[in-house]
Protein backbone atom coordinates (compact mmCIF):
# COMPACT_ATOMS: atom_id res chain seq x y z
CA UNK A 1 0.00 0.00 0.00
CA UNK A 2 1.44 3.25 -1.13
CA UNK A 3 1.62 7.00 0.71
CA UNK A 4 1.41 9.51 -1.23
CA UNK A 5 2.77 12.73 -0.11
CA UNK A 6 4.27 16.36 -1.36
CA UNK A 7 7.49 17.26 -1.17
CA UNK A 8 8.33 20.94 -2.05
CA UNK A 9 5.48 20.69 -4.54
CA UNK A 10 6.21 17.09 -5.94
CA UNK A 11 3.63 14.32 -5.76
CA UNK A 12 5.56 11.31 -4.44
CA UNK A 13 4.78 8.11 -2.85
CA UNK A 14 6.12 6.13 -0.47
CA UNK A 15 5.97 3.54 2.04
CA UNK A 16 3.62 3.56 5.40
CA UNK A 17 6.70 2.12 7.27
CA UNK A 18 8.91 5.13 6.00
CA UNK A 19 9.97 8.60 6.81
CA UNK A 20 10.20 11.66 5.15
CA UNK A 21 13.81 11.58 4.96
CA UNK A 22 13.69 8.16 3.37
CA UNK A 23 11.32 9.48 0.94
CA UNK A 24 13.42 12.54 0.01
CA UNK A 25 16.48 10.44 -0.81
CA UNK A 26 14.80 7.68 -2.83
CA UNK A 27 13.54 10.94 -5.19
CA UNK A 28 16.60 12.71 -5.22
CA UNK A 29 15.56 15.29 -2.82
CA UNK A 30 18.22 16.85 -0.49
CA UNK A 31 17.94 17.44 2.95
CA UNK A 32 20.99 17.79 5.11
CA UNK A 33 21.56 15.60 7.57
CA UNK A 34 24.16 15.60 10.88
CA UNK A 35 23.56 13.08 13.53
CA UNK A 36 21.40 10.47 10.94
CA UNK A 37 24.41 7.75 9.67
CA UNK A 38 23.57 4.90 6.91
CA UNK A 39 24.97 2.76 9.56
CA UNK A 40 22.31 3.91 12.66
CA UNK A 41 18.81 4.11 13.42
CA UNK A 42 17.99 7.77 13.14
CA UNK A 43 17.52 9.60 16.65
CA UNK A 44 16.33 12.57 15.74
CA UNK A 45 19.37 14.76 17.74
CA UNK A 46 20.40 17.32 16.30
CA UNK A 47 17.43 18.97 14.66
CA UNK A 48 19.92 19.77 11.38
CA UNK A 49 17.22 17.23 8.72
CA UNK A 50 14.22 20.12 10.11
CA UNK A 51 11.54 20.29 7.31
CA UNK A 52 8.45 22.20 7.59
CA UNK A 53 5.08 20.31 7.53
CA UNK A 54 2.55 22.85 8.14
CA UNK A 55 3.01 23.06 11.75
CA UNK A 56 2.87 26.52 13.43
CA UNK A 57 3.67 25.88 16.69
CA UNK A 58 6.90 23.09 15.20
CA UNK A 59 9.14 21.92 12.15
CA UNK A 60 9.78 17.94 12.80
CA UNK A 61 13.12 16.28 12.26
CA UNK A 62 13.06 14.56 8.79
CA UNK A 63 15.15 11.62 10.21
CA UNK A 64 12.16 10.65 12.48
CA UNK A 65 9.08 11.65 11.41
CA UNK A 66 6.76 9.13 9.86
CA UNK A 67 4.60 9.83 6.65
CA UNK A 68 0.89 9.71 6.23
CA UNK A 69 -1.70 10.08 3.87
CA UNK A 70 -1.53 13.80 2.34
CA UNK A 71 1.04 15.51 4.38
CA UNK A 72 2.81 18.12 2.76
CA UNK A 73 6.41 18.57 3.24
CA UNK A 74 8.58 21.72 2.28
CA UNK A 75 12.25 21.39 2.87
CA UNK A 76 14.02 24.29 2.23
CA UNK A 77 11.48 27.35 3.15
CA UNK A 78 13.00 30.12 5.05
CA UNK A 79 11.73 29.07 8.16
CA UNK A 80 13.04 25.43 8.09
CA UNK A 81 16.92 27.78 6.54
CA UNK A 82 16.61 29.58 9.37
CA UNK A 83 15.96 27.11 12.06
CA UNK A 84 19.24 24.97 10.51
CA UNK A 85 21.10 27.95 10.29
CA UNK A 86 20.80 28.55 14.49
CA UNK A 87 21.59 25.34 15.12
CA UNK A 88 24.91 25.13 13.26
CA UNK A 89 25.52 28.41 14.61
CA UNK A 90 24.85 27.29 18.38
CA UNK A 91 26.62 24.13 17.51
CA UNK A 92 29.93 25.77 16.45
CA UNK A 93 29.75 28.68 19.20
CA UNK A 94 29.50 26.20 22.02
CA UNK A 95 32.64 24.37 21.16
CA UNK A 96 35.27 25.26 23.76
CA UNK A 97 38.02 25.43 20.16
CA UNK A 98 37.90 27.20 17.24
CA UNK A 99 35.80 25.92 14.11
CA UNK A 100 39.18 25.62 12.22
CA UNK A 101 40.34 23.00 14.59
CA UNK A 102 37.35 20.59 13.71
CA UNK A 103 38.66 19.53 10.40
CA UNK A 104 39.41 15.64 10.50
CA UNK A 105 41.63 14.55 7.28
CA UNK A 106 40.13 16.76 5.05
CA UNK A 107 36.50 15.77 5.83
CA UNK A 108 34.18 17.32 8.46
CA UNK A 109 30.38 17.23 8.42
CA UNK A 110 29.86 20.49 10.55
CA UNK A 111 32.02 22.55 8.08
CA UNK A 112 30.54 21.53 5.25
CA UNK A 113 27.01 22.34 6.57
CA UNK A 114 28.04 25.29 7.86
CA UNK A 115 29.12 26.32 4.00
CA UNK A 116 25.86 24.77 2.44
CA UNK A 117 24.03 27.10 4.53
CA UNK A 118 25.81 30.44 4.91
CA UNK A 119 26.79 30.26 8.24
CA UNK A 120 30.27 31.68 9.19
CA UNK A 121 32.38 29.87 11.30
CA UNK A 122 34.59 32.69 12.56
CA UNK A 123 31.87 35.32 13.18
CA UNK A 124 31.75 36.79 16.47
CA UNK A 125 29.83 34.25 18.54
CA UNK A 126 26.31 33.59 19.70
CA UNK A 127 26.91 32.32 23.16
CA UNK A 128 28.30 34.28 25.99
CA UNK A 129 31.00 31.50 26.77
CA UNK A 130 31.33 28.10 25.16
CA UNK A 131 31.26 24.51 27.17
CA UNK A 132 34.11 24.13 29.52
CA UNK A 133 37.28 22.37 27.49
CA UNK A 134 38.49 19.07 28.53
CA UNK A 135 41.22 17.18 28.38
CA UNK A 136 42.36 14.95 25.29
CA UNK A 137 42.51 11.30 25.55
CA UNK A 138 45.96 10.19 23.97
CA UNK A 139 46.47 7.12 25.95
CA UNK A 140 45.05 4.58 23.73
CA UNK A 141 47.12 4.39 20.38
CA UNK A 142 44.35 3.32 18.57
CA UNK A 143 41.86 6.15 18.90
CA UNK A 144 42.11 9.57 19.47
CA UNK A 145 39.24 11.13 22.05
CA UNK A 146 39.16 14.91 21.39
CA UNK A 147 35.73 15.99 23.86
CA UNK A 148 36.53 19.48 22.86
CA UNK A 149 35.16 18.81 19.28
CA UNK A 150 32.67 17.04 20.85
CA UNK A 151 29.03 18.59 19.34
CA UNK A 152 26.74 15.66 20.76
CA UNK A 153 25.67 14.52 17.69
CA UNK A 154 24.86 10.60 19.59
CA UNK A 155 26.75 8.63 16.66
CA UNK A 156 29.61 7.42 18.38
CA UNK A 157 27.20 6.40 21.63
CA UNK A 158 24.56 4.81 18.85
CA UNK A 159 27.73 3.10 17.20
CA UNK A 160 29.47 2.07 20.18
CA UNK A 161 25.74 0.16 21.68
CA UNK A 162 24.02 -0.40 18.63
CA UNK A 163 26.45 -1.95 16.15
CA UNK A 164 29.39 -3.13 18.76
CA UNK A 165 27.44 -3.70 21.45
CA UNK A 166 29.91 -2.61 23.82
CA UNK A 167 27.99 -0.38 25.51
CA UNK A 168 31.39 1.88 26.49
CA UNK A 169 30.56 5.06 25.53
CA UNK A 170 27.73 6.87 26.76
CA UNK A 171 26.12 10.28 27.53
CA UNK A 172 26.97 12.10 31.12
CA UNK A 173 25.26 15.18 32.58
CA UNK A 174 22.76 17.35 31.21
CA UNK A 175 22.55 20.67 29.15
CA UNK A 176 25.10 22.85 29.23
CA UNK A 177 27.18 20.25 31.34
CA UNK A 178 26.55 16.99 28.96
CA UNK A 179 29.66 15.53 27.25
CA UNK A 180 30.32 11.83 26.06
CA UNK A 181 32.45 9.73 28.50
CA UNK A 182 33.67 6.01 28.31
CA UNK A 183 32.73 3.92 30.99
CA UNK A 184 32.53 5.69 33.86
CA UNK A 185 33.89 8.61 33.25
CA UNK A 186 37.37 6.19 32.82
CA UNK A 187 40.14 6.76 30.14
CA UNK A 188 39.03 4.89 26.90
CA UNK A 189 41.90 2.26 27.97
CA UNK A 190 40.42 1.73 31.28
CA UNK A 191 36.83 1.78 30.26
CA UNK A 192 35.99 -1.80 28.63
CA UNK A 193 36.91 -0.27 25.46
CA UNK A 194 37.71 -2.70 22.66
CA UNK A 195 39.80 -0.16 20.17
CA UNK A 196 37.12 -1.25 17.46
CA UNK A 197 37.41 2.18 15.91
CA UNK A 198 33.87 2.23 15.11
CA UNK A 199 33.42 5.93 17.06
CA UNK A 200 36.43 7.31 14.80
CA UNK A 201 34.42 5.98 11.61
CA UNK A 202 30.86 7.36 12.54
CA UNK A 203 32.53 10.91 14.32
CA UNK A 204 31.28 13.79 11.88
CA UNK A 205 33.86 16.12 13.64
CA UNK A 206 37.11 14.27 14.59
CA UNK A 207 36.10 14.16 18.35
CA UNK A 208 36.97 10.42 17.76
CA UNK A 209 39.45 9.32 15.76
CA UNK A 210 41.42 6.62 14.78
CA UNK A 211 44.80 6.63 15.64
CA UNK A 212 48.33 8.67 13.13
CA UNK A 213 48.42 6.81 9.68
CA UNK A 214 51.87 6.56 9.89
CA UNK A 215 51.95 3.87 12.75
CA UNK A 216 49.84 1.85 10.45
CA UNK A 217 51.47 2.39 6.89
CA UNK A 218 53.83 -0.74 7.08
CA UNK A 219 51.41 -2.90 7.84
CA UNK A 220 49.38 -1.61 5.44
CA UNK A 221 52.38 -1.86 2.90
CA UNK A 222 53.77 -5.37 3.85
CA UNK A 223 49.89 -6.91 3.55
CA UNK A 224 49.67 -5.36 0.03
CA UNK A 225 53.08 -6.42 -1.19
CA UNK A 226 54.08 -9.57 0.87
CA UNK A 227 50.30 -10.76 1.58
CA UNK A 228 51.53 -10.86 4.92
CA UNK A 229 51.99 -8.69 8.24
CA UNK A 230 54.56 -11.28 9.47
CA UNK A 231 57.19 -12.54 7.23
CA UNK A 232 58.80 -15.90 7.65
CA UNK A 233 61.95 -15.43 9.22
CA UNK A 234 64.48 -18.38 9.34
CA UNK A 235 63.18 -19.53 12.99
CA UNK A 236 59.74 -19.88 11.56
CA UNK A 237 60.96 -22.16 8.66
CA UNK A 238 62.83 -24.58 10.97
CA UNK A 239 60.04 -24.61 13.74
CA UNK A 240 57.32 -25.01 10.90
CA UNK A 241 60.12 -28.53 9.81
CA UNK A 242 60.64 -29.70 13.28
CA UNK A 243 56.84 -29.46 13.99
CA UNK A 244 56.33 -31.75 10.49
CA UNK A 245 53.98 -28.12 9.18
CA UNK A 246 53.79 -28.10 5.63
CA UNK A 247 56.71 -25.10 4.34
CA UNK A 248 55.32 -21.44 4.11
CA UNK A 249 55.86 -20.58 0.63
CA UNK A 250 55.53 -16.49 -0.53
CA UNK A 251 51.88 -15.29 -1.43
CA UNK A 252 51.60 -14.29 -4.91
CA UNK A 253 50.35 -10.23 -3.98
CA UNK A 254 49.86 -9.72 -8.15
CA UNK A 255 45.88 -9.91 -7.25
CA UNK A 256 46.34 -7.36 -3.98
CA UNK A 257 47.92 -4.87 -6.08
CA UNK A 258 45.24 -4.53 -9.05
CA UNK A 259 42.76 -4.89 -5.88
CA UNK A 260 45.23 -2.20 -3.96
CA UNK A 261 45.31 0.24 -7.36
CA UNK A 262 41.38 0.26 -8.23
CA UNK A 263 40.09 0.72 -4.70
CA UNK A 264 42.73 3.29 -3.82
CA UNK A 265 41.40 5.36 -7.06
CA UNK A 266 37.84 4.84 -6.09
CA UNK A 267 38.83 6.18 -2.87
CA UNK A 268 40.23 9.45 -4.34
CA UNK A 269 37.62 9.92 -6.76
CA UNK A 270 35.58 10.16 -3.93
CA UNK A 271 33.80 6.69 -3.84
CA UNK A 272 35.17 5.15 -0.64
CA UNK A 273 33.39 2.79 1.31
CA UNK A 274 32.39 5.37 4.04
CA UNK B 1 30.53 -37.27 10.28
CA UNK B 2 33.03 -34.72 9.35
CA UNK B 3 32.59 -31.52 8.76
CA UNK B 4 35.34 -29.78 5.80
CA UNK B 5 36.35 -26.28 6.07
CA UNK B 6 38.35 -23.95 4.65
CA UNK B 7 41.25 -23.29 6.89
CA UNK B 8 42.14 -20.07 6.99
CA UNK B 9 46.04 -19.86 8.81
CA UNK B 10 46.12 -16.36 9.08
CA UNK B 11 49.31 -14.90 8.68
CA UNK B 12 50.46 -14.32 12.26
CA UNK B 13 49.56 -17.99 13.33
CA UNK B 14 52.09 -19.76 10.47
CA UNK B 15 55.19 -17.67 11.27
CA UNK B 16 54.78 -16.67 14.67
CA UNK B 17 53.21 -19.14 16.47
CA UNK B 18 53.82 -22.45 14.74
CA UNK B 19 52.88 -24.94 17.34
CA UNK B 20 49.18 -23.50 17.39
CA UNK B 21 48.95 -24.35 13.35
CA UNK B 22 50.51 -27.74 14.67
CA UNK B 23 48.08 -28.20 17.30
CA UNK B 24 44.75 -27.09 15.38
CA UNK B 25 45.79 -30.09 12.66
CA UNK B 26 46.66 -32.67 15.01
CA UNK B 27 43.35 -32.43 17.45
CA UNK B 28 40.54 -30.66 14.84
CA UNK B 29 40.43 -34.14 12.41
CA UNK B 30 40.32 -35.94 16.05
CA UNK B 31 36.78 -34.30 16.58
CA UNK B 32 35.52 -34.69 13.22
CA UNK B 33 36.43 -31.15 11.74
CA UNK B 34 38.54 -31.58 8.26
CA UNK B 35 40.65 -28.37 7.39
CA UNK B 36 41.43 -28.28 3.61
CA UNK B 37 44.15 -25.81 2.78
CA UNK B 38 42.97 -23.37 0.09
CA UNK B 39 45.81 -21.24 -2.27
CA UNK B 40 46.12 -18.29 -2.48
CA UNK B 41 44.69 -16.85 1.02
CA UNK B 42 47.05 -13.78 2.06
CA UNK B 43 46.37 -11.64 5.32
CA UNK B 44 42.89 -11.83 6.18
CA UNK B 45 44.26 -8.03 6.60
CA UNK B 46 44.74 -6.81 9.55
CA UNK B 47 41.59 -5.41 11.61
CA UNK B 48 42.27 -2.33 13.30
CA UNK B 49 45.11 0.14 11.81
CA UNK B 50 44.06 -1.03 8.05
CA UNK B 51 40.21 -0.84 8.10
CA UNK B 52 40.59 2.65 9.85
CA UNK B 53 42.19 4.28 6.98
CA UNK B 54 41.82 1.73 3.70
CA UNK B 55 38.45 0.88 4.37
CA UNK B 56 37.20 -0.07 0.43
CA UNK B 57 40.93 -1.65 -0.18
CA UNK B 58 40.43 -3.61 3.29
CA UNK B 59 37.19 -4.82 2.38
CA UNK B 60 37.96 -5.82 -1.05
CA UNK B 61 40.87 -8.23 0.34
CA UNK B 62 38.96 -9.27 2.45
CA UNK B 63 36.14 -10.10 -0.06
CA UNK B 64 39.21 -11.77 -2.52
CA UNK B 65 40.16 -14.57 0.43
CA UNK B 66 36.22 -15.30 0.96
CA UNK B 67 36.12 -15.80 -2.45
CA UNK B 68 39.05 -18.21 -2.90
CA UNK B 69 36.57 -20.34 -0.31
CA UNK B 70 33.31 -20.02 -2.29
CA UNK B 71 34.65 -21.05 -4.99
CA UNK B 72 35.63 -24.45 -3.39
CA UNK B 73 32.15 -24.20 -2.14
CA UNK B 74 33.23 -24.35 1.78
CA UNK B 75 32.84 -22.36 5.02
CA UNK B 76 36.35 -20.72 6.37
CA UNK B 77 37.80 -21.78 9.93
CA UNK B 78 39.89 -19.24 11.57
CA UNK B 79 41.83 -19.47 14.45
CA UNK B 80 42.42 -16.15 15.10
CA UNK B 81 40.24 -13.30 16.60
CA UNK B 82 41.24 -10.70 14.42
CA UNK B 83 40.79 -12.78 11.04
CA UNK B 84 37.18 -13.32 11.85
CA UNK B 85 36.67 -10.24 12.82
CA UNK B 86 38.09 -9.27 9.35
CA UNK B 87 36.10 -11.57 7.09
CA UNK B 88 32.78 -11.71 9.67
CA UNK B 89 33.03 -8.15 8.90
CA UNK B 90 33.05 -8.08 5.45
CA UNK B 91 30.47 -10.54 5.32
CA UNK B 92 28.25 -7.92 6.99
CA UNK B 93 29.04 -4.95 5.50
CA UNK B 94 28.85 -6.93 2.02
CA UNK B 95 24.87 -7.43 2.36
CA UNK B 96 24.96 -3.18 1.14
CA UNK B 97 24.34 -3.84 -2.81
CA UNK B 98 26.20 -1.03 -3.73
CA UNK B 99 29.50 -1.50 -1.14
CA UNK B 100 29.36 -5.16 -2.70
CA UNK B 101 29.29 -4.03 -6.09
CA UNK B 102 32.03 -1.52 -5.71
CA UNK B 103 34.14 -4.25 -4.09
CA UNK B 104 33.57 -6.59 -6.74
CA UNK B 105 34.78 -4.18 -9.46
CA UNK B 106 37.79 -3.94 -7.76
CA UNK B 107 38.22 -7.69 -7.87
CA UNK B 108 36.88 -7.87 -11.63
CA UNK B 109 40.37 -8.27 -12.90
CA UNK B 110 41.55 -11.03 -10.93
CA UNK B 111 39.07 -13.33 -12.03
CA UNK B 112 37.21 -13.56 -7.97
CA UNK B 113 33.38 -12.57 -7.00
CA UNK B 114 32.16 -12.10 -3.81
CA UNK B 115 28.76 -13.78 -3.64
CA UNK B 116 28.27 -13.84 0.13
CA UNK B 117 27.41 -18.09 0.02
CA UNK B 118 30.40 -18.96 2.44
CA UNK B 119 29.97 -18.74 6.16
CA UNK B 120 32.92 -17.29 8.10
CA UNK B 121 33.62 -19.42 11.19
CA UNK B 122 35.79 -19.18 14.56
CA UNK B 123 36.82 -22.37 15.69
CA UNK B 124 35.59 -21.92 18.75
CA UNK B 125 32.35 -21.32 17.04
CA UNK B 126 32.89 -24.51 14.77
CA UNK B 127 33.25 -26.70 18.22
CA UNK B 128 30.14 -25.45 19.78
CA UNK B 129 27.62 -24.86 16.71
CA UNK B 130 29.04 -27.57 13.92
CA UNK B 131 30.71 -30.32 16.42
CA UNK B 132 28.93 -29.52 19.62
CA UNK B 133 30.24 -29.73 23.18
CA UNK B 134 28.73 -32.73 24.04
CA UNK B 135 31.13 -34.18 21.20
CA UNK B 136 33.83 -32.78 22.77
CA UNK B 137 33.22 -34.15 26.41
CA UNK B 138 32.92 -37.68 25.07
CA UNK B 139 36.48 -36.95 23.21
CA UNK B 140 37.60 -36.55 26.38
CA UNK B 141 39.99 -39.20 28.30
CA UNK B 142 41.61 -37.48 31.13
CA UNK B 143 39.10 -34.89 32.29
CA UNK B 144 41.54 -31.93 33.85
CA UNK B 145 39.30 -32.54 37.56
CA UNK B 146 40.50 -29.41 39.49
CA UNK B 147 42.23 -27.49 36.88
CA UNK B 148 41.46 -23.74 37.28
CA UNK B 149 41.41 -22.27 34.05
CA UNK B 150 40.82 -18.27 33.25
CA UNK B 151 38.84 -17.98 30.23
CA UNK B 152 40.26 -14.77 27.89
CA UNK B 153 37.99 -14.62 25.00
CA UNK B 154 39.37 -11.83 23.35
CA UNK B 155 37.52 -8.11 22.54
CA UNK B 156 37.87 -9.36 18.37
CA UNK B 157 35.36 -11.88 19.58
CA UNK B 158 33.44 -11.71 22.23
CA UNK B 159 30.81 -9.13 22.49
CA UNK B 160 30.73 -8.38 19.02
CA UNK B 161 27.88 -9.78 17.41
CA UNK B 162 25.94 -10.57 20.10
CA UNK B 163 28.44 -13.33 20.72
CA UNK B 164 29.15 -14.08 24.57
CA UNK B 165 32.30 -15.19 26.15
CA UNK B 166 30.20 -18.37 27.45
CA UNK B 167 31.46 -19.57 24.60
CA UNK B 168 34.55 -20.66 25.72
CA UNK B 169 33.72 -21.10 29.13
CA UNK B 170 31.27 -24.28 28.10
CA UNK B 171 33.81 -25.32 26.06
CA UNK B 172 36.52 -25.39 28.88
CA UNK B 173 34.27 -26.38 30.90
CA UNK B 174 33.78 -29.55 28.46
CA UNK B 175 37.15 -30.46 29.04
CA UNK B 176 36.56 -31.38 32.74
CA UNK B 177 38.38 -27.89 34.08
CA UNK B 178 36.59 -25.50 35.74
CA UNK B 179 36.35 -21.62 34.25
CA UNK B 180 37.08 -19.23 37.01
CA UNK B 181 35.11 -16.18 37.11
CA UNK B 182 37.76 -13.37 38.05
CA UNK B 183 37.46 -9.28 37.75
CA UNK B 184 37.03 -7.62 34.30
CA UNK B 185 37.15 -10.66 32.70
CA UNK B 186 36.38 -10.13 29.36
CA UNK B 187 38.61 -6.75 28.67
CA UNK B 188 40.92 -6.99 25.63
CA UNK B 189 44.40 -8.49 26.49
CA UNK B 190 46.05 -5.30 25.63
CA UNK B 191 47.91 -6.78 22.40
CA UNK B 192 47.35 -3.73 20.58
CA UNK B 193 47.93 -1.11 23.15
CA UNK B 194 51.45 -2.20 22.62
CA UNK B 195 51.75 -3.07 19.17
CA UNK B 196 51.21 0.32 18.22
CA UNK B 197 53.33 1.82 20.47
CA UNK B 198 52.65 2.48 23.91
CA UNK B 199 54.70 -0.46 25.60
CA UNK B 200 54.47 0.73 29.47
CA UNK B 201 50.34 0.74 29.48
CA UNK B 202 50.01 -2.08 27.45
CA UNK B 203 52.30 -4.00 30.32
CA UNK B 204 50.62 -2.10 32.90
CA UNK B 205 47.21 -3.23 31.71
CA UNK B 206 48.44 -6.50 31.49
CA UNK B 207 49.79 -7.21 34.48
CA UNK B 208 46.40 -5.68 35.82
CA UNK B 209 45.18 -8.77 34.38
CA UNK B 210 46.94 -11.19 35.36
CA UNK B 211 46.81 -10.33 39.03
CA UNK B 212 42.90 -10.05 38.61
CA UNK B 213 43.79 -13.94 37.39
CA UNK B 214 45.73 -14.77 40.59
CA UNK B 215 43.17 -13.27 42.72
CA UNK B 216 40.63 -16.07 41.03
CA UNK B 217 43.22 -18.59 41.73
CA UNK B 218 43.76 -19.41 38.31
CA UNK B 219 46.51 -22.00 37.34
CA UNK B 220 46.91 -21.09 33.89
CA UNK B 221 44.94 -18.76 31.32
CA UNK B 222 43.20 -19.93 28.12
CA UNK B 223 42.61 -18.09 24.98
CA UNK B 224 42.03 -18.35 21.51
CA UNK B 225 43.45 -15.72 19.25
CA UNK B 226 47.02 -15.76 18.44
CA UNK B 227 47.48 -12.41 19.76
CA UNK B 228 46.08 -12.77 23.24
CA UNK B 229 48.61 -15.82 23.20
CA UNK B 230 51.21 -13.94 22.59
CA UNK B 231 50.46 -10.93 24.80
CA UNK B 232 50.49 -13.68 27.17
CA UNK B 233 53.31 -15.51 26.98
CA UNK B 234 56.60 -13.06 25.56
CA UNK B 235 54.26 -10.09 26.71
CA UNK B 236 53.88 -11.56 29.88
CA UNK B 237 57.98 -12.28 29.94
CA UNK B 238 58.72 -8.67 29.01
CA UNK B 239 56.10 -7.16 31.80
CA UNK B 240 57.92 -9.47 34.02
CA UNK B 241 60.64 -8.11 33.18
CA UNK B 242 60.03 -4.27 33.53
CA UNK B 243 57.50 -4.43 36.30
CA UNK B 244 58.40 -7.94 38.31
CA UNK B 245 55.85 -9.58 38.39
CA UNK B 246 56.21 -12.27 41.52
CA UNK B 247 54.31 -14.98 39.81
CA UNK B 248 54.07 -16.94 36.25
CA UNK B 249 50.39 -17.76 34.20
CA UNK B 250 50.99 -19.59 31.91
CA UNK B 251 48.75 -19.61 28.67
CA UNK B 252 47.62 -22.33 26.73
CA UNK B 253 45.89 -21.79 23.58
CA UNK B 254 42.10 -23.48 23.91
CA UNK B 255 43.76 -26.45 21.17
CA UNK B 256 46.27 -27.16 23.63
CA UNK B 257 43.68 -27.47 26.73
CA UNK B 258 41.58 -29.60 24.91
CA UNK B 259 44.84 -31.63 23.33
CA UNK B 260 45.68 -32.46 26.88
CA UNK B 261 42.33 -33.22 27.94
CA UNK B 262 42.20 -36.14 25.16
CA UNK B 263 44.79 -37.72 26.39
CA UNK B 264 48.38 -36.14 25.35
CA UNK B 265 51.30 -34.51 27.25
CA UNK B 266 52.21 -31.08 27.80
CA UNK B 267 55.09 -31.57 25.04
CA UNK B 268 52.09 -33.15 22.69
CA UNK B 269 50.74 -29.86 22.95
CA UNK B 270 54.03 -28.23 22.43
CA UNK B 271 54.11 -26.18 25.66
CA UNK B 272 57.72 -26.66 25.18
CA UNK B 273 57.44 -23.68 22.62
CA UNK B 274 56.00 -21.47 25.78
CA UNK B 275 58.04 -18.73 26.69
CA UNK B 276 55.99 -18.49 30.07
CA UNK B 277 56.40 -22.20 32.10
CA UNK B 278 55.46 -22.53 35.70
CA UNK B 279 56.91 -25.59 37.75
CA UNK B 280 53.57 -25.53 40.24
CA UNK B 281 51.98 -25.84 36.61
CA UNK B 282 53.57 -28.34 35.23
CA UNK B 283 53.28 -30.37 38.26
CA UNK B 284 49.39 -29.81 38.58
CA UNK B 285 49.56 -30.99 35.31
CA UNK B 286 51.27 -34.09 35.80
CA UNK B 287 49.23 -34.99 38.73
CA UNK B 288 45.61 -34.52 37.17
CA UNK B 289 47.19 -36.69 33.58
CA UNK B 290 48.52 -38.96 35.85
CA UNK B 291 51.96 -39.42 34.54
Amino acid sequence: MSVEITIDGKKLAGRPDQTILEVAQENGIHIPTLCTHPKLKPTGACRICVVDIGRKDRLEAACTTPIYKGMTVETSNDRVLESRRVVVELLLDNLPVDAATLDKDGENVLLDLAEELGVEPHRKKLLQKPRPSRATDTRNPIIVRDPDKCILCERCVNACNELRHYGVLNFEGRGYHMTIVSGVEQALLESGCASCGECAEVCPTGAFRPLAKELVQDEVDNVIKMGTVYPASSMTHSARGRLGLPPLEESDTSDLAIIAEKTRRARAEGGGAR
Amino acid sequence: MTEKYAFFRGCFIPSRAPHIEYVARKFLPELGVELHDVGGFTCCPEPTGFSMHEKLTWLAIAARNISLAEEQGLDILTLCNGCYYTLKHAVDELEDAELRSRVNEALSETGHQFTGRSRVMHFVQVLDEDIGVKKISQAVKVPLVGLRVAAHTGCHFSNRYGLEARLLDDLITATGASSVEYDLKNLCCGWMIGAYGQQEEGYMWLRNRLENMRKAQADCVTVICPQCYQQYDTGQMMAARKLSIPFKTPVLFYLQLLGLAMGHSLDEVQYGSHRVKDAGFEEKMRRILGA
